[in-house]
Order: C-alpha cells, then structure tokens, then sequence
C-alpha cells in the first residue's frame, strides 16, 4: 500500500454495518470483530446504521486498535422533522425519480446516467432535499399520480403514509454519504440501507465496493413483511373465495427492500455469499455471477482446545441453545421439544445462553411458555455467557432457528467437541452433514431437523444424548470437518484478497 | 349535543315550502337574533323614553354611550373570539371536556380585568366632567357586556342557540322594563336599566355553563398557552372587529362630520342612523347563510375530512372536495342572491321606510350605499366562515388586515370627495375584501388535498 | 365550618353591609365622603361573599382558592352590587342543585355509504381449498407455493393449520419461513390469551375464578384440537385442560363443562373416560345431537354397533350439524 494515499484517508475499509456491530451481539458482529482483529495490517472505519436510537444499547466490543472511526445514524429518529412549509419543488429531479420508478417496475437493470442524476440529486438543496420530498407540490403530484396508476388498494391515507417513512429515510442516507469520512473502498455486510448507503458513496466517489451477505437480507424483510401486524390489508369479508392476494402496501414495502438490493447488487464489484444456497439465491435477486463469490466463514479450533479438554467423560445430560433471545432463532420450539424431552428424560436440562435484550416481549413470552409448560424446573435462561465456559458443560448443542447463514455456534461447538442439532436451514446441513464427497464421508457431526417441529427436535435430542456411540462419532466428525473445511486462515486470506484487489484499483 | 344544525336538517328533510320557511325563519331568529334584539331594545329603550320625557339630549348622551360601550367591548372580546373558539375546538377533539368550564373562567378573568383596567384609564382620563355615578355605570356595563359577548359566543358555538335567543330576549325585556322605571333619573337611570339586562343576561349564561359543563377546577389557564394557540387567530379577531368599526369611529371623530355628545364621545349623527338601520336588513341573508353552513357545508365537510382521516380512496377525497367546494360556492352565492333581493326590495321601499320611522329622506343615499355595504360585509362574514373551517388561519388574517386598512383609507377619502361620497368608502372596502377573500378562497381550495397531506401539522 | 354554615353567615354579614350601605345614603354627608364610605363598604362585601364562595364550592373546584379568590373578588369589584348577586346565585345554584341527566337521550345517525371500490376479481386467482394443497404439494415455482399460503389466511383455521404444518417440510425456504411465522402468529394469539388467563387465576376466586378456568380450559383444547400443538406437548395442553374441567365441575355440573371433558378424554383416548363425561352432559341438560354423535363414535370405536345405532336413533335428523347427517343415514 502507498503511503502517501494511505495518509490522506481517514481508513483503509469504511465498514457499512445496519443493526449489528459495535452495539448488538450475535453470529454477524462476532465476525466482524473477527475480520477486524484478524486484519490488523488494514484500518477500519465504521458506519453503524440503525432504526430508533432508544433501541441501542451499550457498545457491546472494545474496538480493537485499527478502528480509526465510528459513527452512528438513526434511520427512524422523526426528531429531525422541520416545520412543514409549502414549495413547488424541483421538477426535473422528479421527472428523474419518476423514470427510475419506472424501472424498477419493468425489473430492468437501471441505466447508469438515471443512477448518477438521482444519487447526485437526493438531500440536495438544487435536487431533491427531505422538505422537498415531505412538503413540495412536485412530490405531492407524484405520490397522487402513483397512487392512481398502481395502487390497488383503497386506503389513500395508508399509502401516503407508507411512502414517506418508507423514503424518508434515504434522504438521511444521502446525507451520511456526503459526509462519509476519506476512506479506500466500502464493505457493507448486508443490502438494505446499508447496501444503498454503499452503493450511494461508490457512485458518488467511484470507490471500490463489496458486500458481504450472511443472511439474505431482501428475504428476510420479505417475510416480515408478508406477516407484519403493523400493516393492515383490506379485508374481503363478502366473496368468501380463498384467493392469493396480498396486500398493496406489503407488496409496495417488498418491492421496495428488493429495488435496494438490486441497486446494491449493480453498484458493487465484489458480493460474497457464506455458501451455496444463499449464493444462488443472490443471483435470483439480480446479482451478476461473474463478481459473486462463496466464502465460508471459520474459526481458530485452537481457541477451543481449552474447552474440548475441560469436557467431562460422561456426556451432560444438558440441552443448550447458544444464540439471541429473538423470534428467528425460534426460542420455543427449543421450550416446546424440552417439554417431550423432559417426558423422556427428567433430568435433561434445557439451558438457553444468549443475550436478552433485543426483544422484550418475545423473551416475555418464551418465560411465559416456560411456565405454562411448567419447565421452570429444567429450562434456564443463562443470558450472555463466554462461549469457552459453557461449552464443556453442554451434552449437545441445539439449533432450532427458522433462518440462519451459517452459524458460527455449530463451529465453535465442533471445535470444543460438541455434536449439534439444527434446523435445516442456511448452511446447516452441509455443516452437519458435509457438502462435497469427502467431507460427507466424514459422517454427521449431529443431526438436521425440519423447523418448528418440536417433536422431531425432541426425537433427535433423545436419540443422541441416550446413544454414547452415536455421540462419540459425531463428535469425531465435527473436529475434523471445521480442521479441514472451516479455518478461519483460508476466511482471511480471501478477504485479504478481495481488499488488496479494491485498493489496488 | 344536538346542534342546530340537527334541528334544521330535521325540519328541511320533511320536503314543503312551508317547512322550509319554517327552517329559514328559525335559522334567521337564531342567527341574528341576539344582535337584533340588542339593536331593537336599545332604540326602543331610546324611542320610548323619548315619547315620555323632553329630555332629547339625554336620550341621545345614552344611545351614544351605549354604542360606544358596544363597540369597544366587541372589539375588546374579539380578542379571544376566535383563539377561544379554537381552542375548545381543539379539547373537545382531544376529548378533555373536563378542561373547559375552567378555562372559560380563566377567560372570564382575563377579560374582567382587562375591561377593568381599560375602562378605569379611560374613564379617568377622558370623562372627567361627567357624573361619578354616570362613569361607574359606564364602567360596570363595559365590563359586564366584555364578558357577555365571549360567553354568547361559547354557548353559540355549542349549538346552543335556542337557549341564547330566549335568554337574549328575557334579558332585553327586563333591560326595556327597568330603563323605563328609571328614565325618571335621567341617562344614569336609563343606564342602570340597561346593566341590570345585560347582567342578567350575562349570570343567567354564566348559570346555564357552569351547569351544563362541570370539570375539574375552578380556573384555569390552559387557554394561554403558546402550545395550544394560534396567534393567527388574535389578530383576526381584533382586525375584524377594528374593520368593521374603523369607518364609524372615523366619522365620529372627524370634525366634518361629527359632533360633541358626553365626555369625550362624539357622534355622525348623519352617518350612524342610516347604518344601524341597515344592519337590520342582513336577517334574511343570515338566516341563509346558517342554514348553509351549519347544515351543507359542516356535512360535506365532515365527509370529505372522515374520508381523508379513516383512509379512503383518492378518487372519493378529490370527489368529496369537489362536493364540498360546491356546497360552499352555493352557500355563498345563495347569500349573495338572497341579499341582494333583500337590497333591492329595501331599495323600492326605503323612502317610506324612512319616513315611518321618522327620518328625513336626506339620509336616502346614505341608507342605500350602507345597504349594499353590509350584505358585501355579510359575504365577507361567510367566505371567512368557510376559511375557518379550513384552518385557514393565514388568509383570514390577511384578509381582515385588508379590510381594516382599506376601510381607513376609503372612508378617509370619502369623507375628503364630499358627503356624496360618504359611505363609499366602507363599501368599497367590503368589496375589494370580498374579491380578494373569493379568489384567496379558490386557491385554497385548488391546493387542498396537497395542503392537507403535505402540510399537516403546518 | 360547613359550606352551609358559612352561606349562612356570609348572607348575614352582607345584609349588614347592606344596612350600612343605607345608612350611609341617608346621612347628610358630604359626596366624596359618602363615596368613600360606599367604596369602603362595597369593598368589604366583595371580600366577605368572594371569601363565602370560596368556601362553599363543591369540593373538586376547590383546587386553585387563591385564583378563584381573585377571579370572583375582580368581577363582583366591576360591578358592584349585580355582581356579587349574580356570582352568589350563579355559582351556587349551578354547582349545588342536582343536575338532570343529558337531555338528548338518543342521537340521529346518518346511514353510512357503502365504502371502497370493490376488489377486482378478475386480478386474482381463486383457488378451492383441494386446489390448495395440489398447488402447495406440485407447483414447481416457490413463488405459487407462497401465494398458496397467502390465501390460507382467509380458511377455516383448523384447515389452515394442516396446510402451514405441510408447508414447513418444503424444500424452499421462504415457503418455509412464511409457513412458519404464520402458524407462529396464530399461535401467539392463543398463548397471549392463555397466560394472562393463567395469570389472573392466581389472583381471583369465587366465580370469577371458575369462568376463568373454563376460558383456560377452553383455550388449552382449542390449541390441541387446532394442531397448534402437537406430540407431547399437545398431551400436555389436553391434561390441563382436562384437570381444570375436573375442577370447576367438582364446584359445579354444567353441561356443556361435561362435554368439553369428553371431547378432552377422547383426545386423549380415555376412551371410558370419555363415555362418562358425555353421560353426565346428558343428565345435566345437554341436548341430544350434540352429545350423542360423540357416544356414537366411542361406541363405534368399542365395536358396539347396536349402541351406534340406539344413540343415532335418539337424534332428530333436523337439528343434527349437517355433517353428520349423512352419517345417520348411513346407519339407521
């Protein structure tokens, strides 16, 4: 690297992260902070994106030495509202946004000269500026001329409203771009706001861009909002057909997040799945092949070493479940199966060890579910705990998520000698079971179960705790498929590559 | 509560000719009736005391007084006419009912001691040839109708208009009986006949409220706070009520046209006769006009804004716009077409009108011109009506900004050209407001839709 | 003092004042002191009765007395003598007498116009609740399965349940997910109403405590005979159900507690148990084709075939659920 360049920016990577690390715990901020420490060659800016201030808590990791910057931005803070007053607006502008509507209606890919006028334009006093889209006659006409043409729904109020605070804050991401501190090239972990944030900030500064993608972010907003409460469709009391329809408005909030994604997927060189399926489905969603690339994440198996040797001779009869207190990690089919477990086996316990703070009401009602079920005895919530402690104390590790990547907790368990049970989602199976010939011809370091299927988890839990043999064998696989396939060495050297390759260009 | 507007449409639906002057006439007793039984018992307190004693000047020193009282307590009392108004609007949206009983005692207050402080200054200072007796009567009285035009107007807003005509009328009565026992004390007696109506009036509303809307506490200020006011309103109170007395105190003043009646108070003996007669024949062009309002208009608005606020198509919005800027240009041009025939029939009649009552045909032109005058101010009255229903705050201010400053200047120029002229000038001014309040109105009504989405919470 | 008392005392004062007040008018006094005096004079009344008013509020408007002291002393002082009368008898009589009640006692309301544009039929595709499954079960584009699962919303839950259990095995992951927060949603409702049910029991008694149960009874079955639950844990919701039925009918028999039992027992297969819970329906009042059909079945599943028959036989056709009409048929 030139120093000279090097010393007129603020870092080397500006890191675009939404709703993740430095402030939330879990399977992405972990990796993160892995990339980050294991690259301490490289500086790191951070642009922390998230919805309602009052969500955040703490900074939950001391930011190693090679973090030059952090700086955090409130997407649904409305503090920031101005005084309406009225204005014309400029028209041009909105015959810009009007066109890439059209686009993204027609699925084609936008043509590049739209994408400069409209990123160059937004927040812009000459442009399109936040009072100009809240308060200007030129917005106005458009939201009626829209709502004319495509809505299909009645509510008028509800689709007015919808659009703003579904805009709004993209005039706050122009913003944060402008303002983004010098850096090298962007790396945001998700599409969504953070995509377009980097996609914004390359187009206007032509700076190299990647993106890492653990889950898939457009799917999973796309089921929250298929169920969101907060929603409301018109509801067809009289025909008393079963038809397919979906509300307008969850469609519009859908259609919405996927032209984020796509602007990201066409805006950056580099975009990184963790394995083969959620790679495909990035080329679904318009991802161009020739700049995708698989990475799976790893672990140092060293760091468990520790905890392997710290493993009594008997198996614990202790289920454990690693991870956030939050409803995509599916806390109560884990309580659900503990109940058929605890039929079986009474003196199997059932120990959930993650943080609680995220959502309060889900850890609510998983307490409740546990008492109604009258587990108290044998369910126990431990919060946060170092994963080296708990390790050795676990007889096998459970996973009932209804959507994962690839979890590093299955490598961590691996690694300590821990065989795990998983739903059959994201990587799962393939780390449970192997993707390529040879690593399947390790056999199962555990076992796959369909979602939400507290019998089954209930079933297989039974099976591997009371079966000594079964145990040991999975255990075996487990050590050996995360030495071979899933070392945290060959995880940085392709990120190292991809780096060099952004600032190098 | 059921308005008046329920009683009228009630009365409307049953689809006759008869019915439907049975609604007009109740709209027309309750629309002005509070104002014209005031106007009718001063002038008859005025006429029948004349006929019993020969003490013209007297009479005359009490008709001026109590114009005078009238006027600068209604000026006084705009203040907080509108900003009041909208403010019990707005609670009773919130649903805090339990907040305005107190508040209107706050008001109450507020008024007490700002009539008080005004009345004593200016009693002090411009009335020292006048009786002790004859300036604490004055005093007593402007503090008393301070605070009856602020409760008249918060049981009107209510709907409770029956309860006011029949209250307006008991209380004109006792003030016609008692000035007449007392006329024998000269102008403090017929002054004393007059505070005991008005106080009666002013308890008995005071009475009725306190009953019918209890709360928490006695008194309160919520109605103070810069939070939950509109300045906006303030100033359209007081300019209205300033605009539509600018061109008579400025020919009570002026020495052309003016002459020396008590104290410091003059009178336009030609200008003032001719003008309150005219006032009187707006009965007919009111009656329409609340007709219109509280039933047509106060329903299309409604609809239009239930089916902004519970979610409707945009299609219906524009369509009950449209309806609603229908019903508002039929109101307005159903007053204009009521009044106009009114004018014209006054017109055909004005000489002998004149000479019943015992006025010289002098004042013929005079008479004509104001007619006109006041059904322009009458249109005026009803393309606010409809802007304060659109919150229009600021193009109501303008408005009366308008017609106050114009009205100062026409009538100073009228009274300049020569008596011919006089009474052009205010008529002028109600004219150009008009026009200007008719095309303020249309664009509003153009940009609704963009202003009511785009700029809530402006 | 009471307010009474001081009314009372107020109006003797003032009455006294006003005697002064004569006197003083009937002196031959000089005119600036007799205005002085009756300034003096009005001034003290206006203090007494602001002062008795105050007093004699009701109680909830006696918060703020100093402003209410002030707000009555400034009127009564600007206009002497009406003033303090209309003050004494306004706000006495108004706060004191009863009130009657509103006098609109009902209120017309206009007929609503029908809302909204009418869905455009034409736009969707409408499917037969067979066709539902076949679409989830064939249909190779992930995107159908969805919409199939869409319209699952607007079934009979029960039905509904069934197809979303399905859809978790489908080889997508969205079908997957979207199944799963679905029955996820459904599900939360009844564990919503079930926990604050179980919470409010361990506070109440009494009657209240015994509807309580049967709504948690009622609940509890409604989660196993949805399917919501399953395997252990549907064993689990169907026990509790069943003890809390057990208790409230030791309190007391109702009919249709005994049924709900029944239908309880023979989820979980006590299959006498069963029989004897709907025997007692019977005794307690329950009618015949709602209790029947159920003996029917048990004797049925006892291979008592007569007893199938004597039971069916015991039901009038027309007031038998449709469903099971056929049935009758079938065998009588």
């Amino acid at each position: 690297m030139r120093p000279n360049r090097r010393k007129a920016a603020k870092a080397d990577i500006a890191l675009l992260l939404e709703g993740t690390y430095p402030f939330i715990r879990g399977g992405v901020s972990a990796w993160v902070h892995q990339i980050i420490t294991g690259m301490p060659e490289t500086t790191f800016a951070l642009i922390f994106l998230g919805g309602d201030r009052s969500h955040y808590g703490e900074q939950q990791y001391t930011l190693p030495e090679n973090v030059t910057h952090l700086e955090c931005h409130y997407l649904m803070d409305t503090r920031r509202d101005s005084k309406p007053s009225p204005r014309r607006g400029n028209a041009c502008a909105f015959a810009a946004q009007r066109s890439l509507h059209e686009t993204f209606k027609s699925g084609e890919p936008v043509p590049a000269p739209v994408l400069q006028q409209v990123f160059a334009e937004l927040g812009r006093k000459g442009g399109i500026s936040r009072e100009d889209f809240l308060y200007s006659e030129e917005s106005w006409s458009m939201i009626d001329d829209s709502y004319r043409r495509y809505c299909t729904e009645p509510s008028f109020l509800d689709y007015f409203w919808s659009v703003r605070i579904m805009h709004a804050p993209l005039f706050q991401l122009a913003e944060v771009a402008r303002n983004l501190p010098r850096v090298r090239m962007l790396h945001s972990i998700s599409t969504g706001y953070a995509g377009l944030l980097g996609a914004i900030a390359s187009q206007q500064r032509g700076l190299p861009y990647a993106i890492s993608e653990h889950g898939i972010y457009t799917k999973e907003r796309k089921i929250d909002l298929s169920q969101a409460q907060w929603i409301t469709d018109p509801s067809d009391l009289v025909s008393g057909n079963l038809n397919e329809q979906l509300g307008y408005i969850r469609r519009l909030w859908i259609r919405f997040f996927e032209a984020l994604g796509r602007l990201a997927y066409h805006q950056a060189d580099t975009i990184v799945s963790l394995y083969l399926g959620n790679h495909e489905r990035q080329l679904q969603d318009g991802a161009d092949k020739a700049r995708t690339r698989i990475i799976p994440n790893g672990i140092d198996p060293a760091r468990f070493d520790g905890a392997r040797r710290a493993r009594p001779e008997a198996i614990p009869q202790v289920l454990g479940l690693v991870g956030r207190v939050v409803p995509i990690k599916d806390i109560k089919t884990f309580i659900r199966a503990m109940r058929t477990v605890c039929d079986e086996l009474p003196d199997v316990e059932g120990w959930i060890v993650g943080p609680e703070d995220e959502d309060l009401d889900y850890v609510r009602e998983c307490r409740e579910l546990v008492s109604s079920l009258g587990l108290e005895r044998q369910v126990k919530f431990l919060g946060f705990q170092n994963v080296n402690d708990i390790l050795p104390k676990l007889g096998l590790m459970v996973l009932t998520s209804i959507s994962e990547a690839l979890p590093l907790v299955i490598l961590e368990a691996h690694a300590a000698g821990l065989p795990c049970l998983a739903t059959d989602v994201g990587a799962c199976r393939e780390l449970l079971e192997g993707g390529l010939e040879e690593d399947r011809a390790l056999g199962p370091s555990g076992a796959v179960v369909p979602i939400a299927d507290p019998e089954a988890t209930a079933r297989e839990s039974i099976r591997l705790l009371s079966n000594p043999q079964q145990w040991k064998q999975a255990q075996q696989a487990g050590l050996e498929r995360v030495r071979r396939y899933y070392t945290l060495e060959s995880m940085f050297a392709d990120y190292r590559d991809i780096y060099q390759q952004g600032l190098e260009r | 509560m059921a308005g008046i507007g329920f009683e009228l449409r009630r009365i409307l639906r049953r689809d006759s000719y008869a019915n439907l002057f049975g609604a007009y006439g109740l709209a027309g007793i309750i629309s002005s009736g509070p104002w014209v039984l005031s106007v009718l018992g001063v002038m008859l307190i005025g006429i029948i005391t004349l006929s019993l004693t020969p003490a013209v000047r007297e009479v005359v020193q009490f008709l001026v007084s109590v114009t005078y009282l009238m006027a600068a307590s209604l000026t006084l009392s705009g203040l907080f006419q509108h900003v009041f108004t909208r403010w019990v609007a707005d609670r009773l949206y919130d649903k805090r009912q339990d907040l305005i009983l107190a508040n209107l005692m706050g008001l109450i207050w507020l008024t007490t001691v700002l009539a008080l402080l005004i009345g004593l200054t200016v009693l002090a200072l411009f009335f020292t040839d006048t009786s002790v007796l004859y300036r604490l009567l004055m005093l007593a009285n402007f503090v008393v109708l301070c605070n009856l035009w602020p409760v008249t107007l918060f049981l009107s807003s209510m709907k409770s208009y029956q309860r006011i005509v029949v209250v307006f009328f008991l209380g004109y009565t006792t003030a016609v009986v008692a000035s007449l026992l007392l006329a024998g004390h000269g102008l403090e007696g017929l002054l004393t006949g007059l505070l005991l109506g008005h106080s009666l009036l002013f308890f008995t509303f005071f009475y009725t409220i306190i009953r019918q809307y209890p709360g928490q506490g006695f008194i309160r200020f919520d109605f103070t706070r810069r939070r939950q006011i509109f300045p906006a309103l303030i100033f359209t109170g007081l300019l209205f009520n300033a605009a539509v007395w600018a061109d008579k105190v400025i020919f009570w003043f002026h020495p052309d046209t003016s002459q020396a009646i008590i104290g410091a108070l003059r009178a336009s003996v030609i200008y003032d006769l001719p003008i309150f007669l005219a006032y009187l024949s707006i009965i007919p062009g009111m009656a329409v006009f609340l007709v219109r309002m509280e039933t047509d208009f106060a329903e299309a608005y409604d609809r239009f804004y239930n089916a902004v606020r519970e979610g409707d198509t945009l299609q219906r919005i524009n369509d009950f716009r449209d309806q609603m800027v229908l019903v508002a240009r039929n109101g307005i041009y159903e007053v204009f077409k009521v009044q106009g025939l009114t004018i014209i029939v006054v017109f055909l009649w004005s000489e002998e009108i004149l000479s019943a009552i015992g006025i010289s045909p002098l004042y013929l032109p005079l008479f004509h011109i104001h007619l006109v005058a006041v059904g322009t101010q009458l249109l005026l009255l009803s393309i606010q009506n409809v802007l304060f229903y659109l919150d229009a705050r600021g193009i109501n201010v303008i408005l009366c900004a308008l017609f106050f400053a114009s009205n100062i200047l026409l009538t100073l120029l009228s009274i300049q050209l020569g008596a011919s002229f006089y009474g052009y000038g205010f008529a002028t001014a109600a004219l150009i407001s008009v026009l200007a309040g008719l095309w303020m109105l249309s664009r509003k009504f153009d940009r609704l839709e963009y202003e009511t989405f785009m700029l809530q919470g402006r | 003092m009471s307010p009474r008392q001081w009314v009372v005392l107020g109006s003797v004062l003032a009455l006294l004042l006003l005697a002064l007040a004569g006197v003083v008018l009937l002196l031959p006094l000089a005119s600036h002191w007799r205005w002085l005096a009756l300034a003096l004079l009005h001034g003290l009344m206006c203090l007494l009765i602001s002062l008795v008013l105050v007093k004699a509020l009701p109680p909830r408007y006696r918060g703020q007395a100093r402003q209410t002291f002030a707000f009555l002393l400034t009127l009564q002082l600007a206009i002497p003598l009406l003033g303090s009368l209309g003050a004494m008898l306004g706000i006495l009589l108004a706060l004191n007498l009863p009130r009657k009640a509103s006098d609109i006692p009902w209120q017309q309301v206009p007929i609503p116009e029908l809302p909204f544009q009418p869905m455009d039929m034409q736009l969707q595709t409408v499917y037969s609740q067979g066709g539902l499954r076949q679409v989830l079960r064939e249909a190779g584009n992930p995107d159908k399965r969805l919409q199939a699962l869409i319209a699952t919303r607007q079934m009979h839950p029960r039905e509904a349940i069934d197809i979303l259990r399905e859809a978790l095995k489908d080889p997508t992951d969205d079908v997957r997910l979207l199944a799963y927060s679905m029955l996820e949603q459904k599900e939360k409702q009844l564990a919503r109403q079930g926990g604050l049910l179980q919470q409010a029991l361990t506070r109440e008694t009494g009657p209240q405590r015994v509807q309580t149960q049967r709504r948690l009874a009622q609940i509890r079955w409604e989660m196993a005979y949805l399917g919501l639950a399953q395997g252990g844990l549907r064993l689990y919701y169907l026990n509790q159900a069943a003890e809390l039925l057990r208790e409230i009918l030791v309190t007391g028999s109702r009919h249709s507690d005994w049924r709900l039992l029944g239908r309880v027992e023979m989820a979980l297969d006590n299959n006498l148990a069963a029989e004897d819970a709907f025997t007692a329906a019977l005794e307690n009042g329950a009618v015949a084709e709602q209790i029947r059909p159920y003996l029917a079945e048990l004797a049925f599943m006892r291979r008592d075939f007569r007893a199938v028959q004597s039971h069916l036989a015991a039901c009038q056709p027309d007031r038998l659920h449709p469903a099971t009409r056929p049935l009758m048929e079938a065998w009588l």
